[in-house]
């Protein structure tokens, strides 16, 4: 049986106190024993930024790689090892920014990967400045007038991506939050959770008493995550109240499944010590 | 055969189903014993423009191309406007006369054979995709060589398709052969069992006896070969190959199949290769086996997409910011493809880093006739990966802990006990995030340490020809083919020459070169590139400088000509 303690690093996370990030952590952890995963089966895959951080203090395998690119690495790895439980996470700069043209494409791969974005509305990590999901309107150092586009909006961008499981959670009820991401990592395919993750440092309105009186969840009004439409118009509620919870749920193959190497071995278990190519050069003869 | 070689063109519009030609022809001639040489010139377009394929067909190897010709297929009228004058006394040009009028044009001291092909093809064949194969009969007609070869090549290469398809080439095959008028020299069967095949393929083939189980590419020519090659024997061989959104991606994917242990490649030309290169730091830094291979071609930016250069040498080695942790291998025979392509897994998994093989496309996408390659010695190292029960008996397990190599025993994901962070920022023995100055000091000469631990390991300069020369020519990748040759000319004319080619340029065996270098009465530099890239290279890490430099970047390949005027003026 995996129990926390198993998953407790040697040091501790040095993010800002009051940062959303601590209770996904604990979610993260909690989910990965609720689910009695070894730790050496799971590999999580963070980009750069403070959310990245994450991997750092879960003891499980892990790589902390670039801006943007937790997704192409954690496809590397599960289609490497399909044995492998696989998460990426990072922000909301690294997914729905730098990394959004891997975000879209893994979307639609439907590899069997669990992505938590750390929503923040912001770029903490580089002091404050506004990210793609900020609302037109906001400001920071690099927008002192004001941000003029519209914010990505990410669920209903994963919604057209052929993402087959799409949540949105909150770092302020890691109840719900585990349960979210145990649904996810269980979900064989690509599962994404946006998770409201308040800055406590740079982000003044999207604070955790912002959220509190805000987020109601789906399951609450039973809302049916089989239909899409309705997903969909789900995602574009922002204001006085805002959904938390799956907005949409199906079945499909996973990448690894189709695959016609995968389908013959584990490429990560396969004898390599005397590969025969005496056909392939007899067929340039 | 009267010269010991043959020297043909095949020019046309691009969809003209040149290449499909040509290689049935190659084939016949590779089958029956002989050693053929081809390189293929288009122009980056799936339609129009005025392709041609150069094949050197001989008793011997010849590896590189010469601006001659003994016998043409003109598909077009271009063709014969920009080559007949390299057309040799005695030379044919077959054409039709009904689609290529002639007038106004210098046939220089060609015999013209003119053959209605689209007429016969339309009329005694019912298929207008035949007229290239009634050109091709022709050819074997005009240089006497018998069509039984040609006839098991196409029963070998349509096998998966029609009876009907392969009796229909035979017919045509044997119209054209029939009406070429019967010269004096015949071409008789030989013995000898050869691969032909390009760069590209010998590199793919090294690459899957190493083990390679996953490719993340994006396509790029001319590296795409090695992509669509894996492909096609994805399933047999179990290799996961993914063609990703980008570069970038395809990268990534390779960083992380080799962190879960799996020997990963990724292929791609410069451009391409740019966007790869924060993968190549990252690699580096955590340690990271995987597999880089760059098929040059000219640049910078777009440049000449489908033609040749050697001009990435900086690129591959400063790739990524910070000191350079890699290796760079530079391959300049179809030989050294081979081997470089399967030594390139053993060495990024024996030091743990990314390994970058670069070669142009002269080479990679020119094709050889070679013996099947040996590969009965080589053997797959996989270096300090521990086995669970080696892991079982460490007390605390430190992915990167210091040792006399720098070389830190590796775990990957699975593996009970070995769980750790592989982390791009700056860390301590264990993989945690750590800042202090003295950690990264020795951090830093753990990781680079590992290159000179390597030099051992890695394809020293290889001299070819004798030892004492009046001249030596430096160089690297398929210059190396044009070199020999243009050495072998000057040798029979009683001139003492030879060549040193560099087959590592990173880390640099300054020791060996420098010895080599230090020995010769006169250095000339050849290179496919404007600013003697490897020239610099020797001089940097030797304080050899080499003042007199053959350098081509015209996007066209190196031929011994050229070397030998450039030697003369």
């Amino acid at each position: 049986m995996t129990e926390m303690k198993d998953l407790q690093t040697s040091d501790r996370p040095n993010w800002c106190p009051g940062c959303g990030d601590h209770g996904i952590l604990i979610a993260m952890k909690q989910a990965i024993v609720n689910l009695d995963l070894a730790p050496e089966n799971v590999v999580i895959s963070t980009g750069i930024g403070c959310g990245s951080k994450i991997n750092q203090w879960i003891e499980t395998y892990g790589i902390a790689g670039l801006h943007g690119r937790s997704l192409p690495i954690a496809m590397g790895v599960k289609l490497a090892n399909p044995e492998l439980t696989v998460i990426a996470s990072g922000g909301d700069g690294d997914g729905y920014g730098i990394g959004m043209g891997h975000f879209a494409n893994t979307m639609r791969r439907n590899l069997d990967i669990t992505y938590v974005v750390q929503d923040n509305q912001i770029y903490g990590l580089t002091l404050g400045q506004t990210s793609p999901t900020s609302e037109k309107g906001a400001k920071g150092p690099s927008t002192p007038h004001g941000v003029i586009e519209e914010p990505v909006n990410p669920i209903r961008l994963a919604l057209s991506s052929h993402c087959t499981f799409v949540a949105r959670g909150f770092a302020g009820d890691m109840a719900h939050l585990t349960m979210l991401i145990e649904a996810a990592i269980k979900h064989r395919g690509f599962s994404l959770i946006d998770v409201f993750q308040p800055c406590v440092t740079f982000n003044k309105v999207n604070t955790h008493e912002f959220f509190r009186k805000r987020v109601y969840k789906l399951e609450d009004e039973r809302h049916d995550t089989g239909d899409l439409v309705k997903a969909f118009e789900k995602a574009g509620e922002w204001g006085d109240r805002i959904p938390i919870g799956i907005f949409y749920q199906t079945e499909k193959p996973s990448y690894h499944d189709e695959d016609v190497a995968l389908k013959v071995h584990n490429p990560a278990k396969a004898d390599i010590s005397n590969v025969d190519v005496g056909g392939l050069m007899e067929s340039f003869m | 055969m009267n010269q010991g070689e043959l020297n043909i063109l095949i020019g046309g519009p691009a969809g003209a189903g040149i290449e499909k030609t040509g290689r049935l022809m190659t084939l016949s001639f590779v089958r029956s014993g002989y050693y053929v040489f081809g390189n293929v010139e288009h122009m980056s377009l799936i339609r129009g423009g005025n392709n041609f394929l150069r094949v050197r067909v001989g008793e011997a190897p010849h590896e590189c191309h010469v601006e001659k010709i003994n016998v043409m297929i003109a598909l077009d009228k271009t063709t014969i406007e920009e080559h007949a004058n390299e057309v040799v006394e005695g030379g044919v040009i077959i054409y039709d006369g009904e689609n290529i009028r002639l007038d106004g044009i210098d046939t220089g001291k060609a015999k013209m054979l003119d053959i209605p092909l689209k007429n016969l093809a339309n009329e005694e064949l019912e298929n207008p995709v035949m007229a290239n194969t009634i050109a091709l009969g022709a050819l074997f007609g005009v240089v006497g060589f018998d069509l039984k070869d040609f006839n098991e090549v196409v029963a070998k290469v349509f096998a998966h398709k029609s009876a009907e398809i392969v009796k229909l080439n035979e017919k045509a095959a044997k119209i054209g052969y029939e009406l070429a008028p019967k010269g004096d020299d015949t071409i008789e069967r030989k013995d000898g069992k050869n691969m032909f095949l390009m760069g590209n393929d010998a590199f793919t083939l090294g690459a899957i006896k190493a083990g390679c189980k996953f490719v993340g590419a994006y396509p790029m020519t001319p590296s795409s070969t090695v992509l669509h090659m894996m492909a096609k024997w994805s399933k047999d061989y179990g290799i996961v190959v993914k063609h990703t959104e980008d570069e970038i991606a395809a990268a990534g994917s390779i960083v992380g199949a080799g962190y879960a242990g799996v020997r990963a490649l990724t292929c791609t030309s410069g451009g391409g290769f740019a966007l790869m290169t924060e993968m190549v730091g990252l690699a580096g830094m955590l340690e990271v086996p995987c597999v880089f291979v760059n098929v040059m071609r000219p640049g910078p930016a777009t440049g000449q997409p489908t033609r040749t250069e050697a001009g990435d040498l900086r690129q591959a080695i400063h790739s990524g910011q910070g000191d350079p942790i890699k290796i760079v291998l530079v391959p300049g025979t179809v030989q050294d493809c081979f081997e470089m392509g399967f030594e390139a897994f053993n060495l990024a998994e024996k030091y743990q880093l990314p390994v970058i093989v670069t070669y142009d496309k002269s080479l990679g996408e020119g094709y050889f006739t070679v013996p099947p390659f040996e590969d009965d010695e080589i053997k797959v190292d996989r270096g300090k990966l521990l086995t669970q029960s080696e892991l079982d008996k460490i007390d605390t397990y430190q992915r990167y802990l210091r040792t006399e190599d720098g070389i830190s025993p590796r775990t990957i994901p699975g593996m009970k006990g070995g769980t750790h962070r592989a982390t791009s920022d700056e860390h301590n023995e264990k993989g945690e995030i750590f800042e202090g100055a003295e950690n990264r000091g020795l951090m830093m000469e753990k990781r680079m340490g590992k290159l000179a631990e390597a030099l051992e390991d890695l394809p020293g300069p290889k001299v070819w020809g004798e030892e004492e020369a009046d001249l030596t020519l430096v160089t690297w990748n398929s210059t190396t083919l044009a070199c020999k040759e243009a050495a072998d000319i000057l040798v029979n004319e009683g001139r003492k020459v030879n060549v040193i080619q560099i087959r590592t340029a990173y880390p640099f065996h300054a020791k060996e070169v420098a010895e080599l270098l230090g020995k010769a009465k006169k250095l000339v530099a050849v290179e496919m590139n404007y600013t003697a890239q490897m020239a610099g290279l020797i001089a940097e890490n030797t304080g050899i400088k080499i003042d007199e430099k053959i350098l081509k970047y015209d996007g066209r390949p190196m031929t011994a000509q050229y070397i030998i005027e450039s030697l003369k003026v």
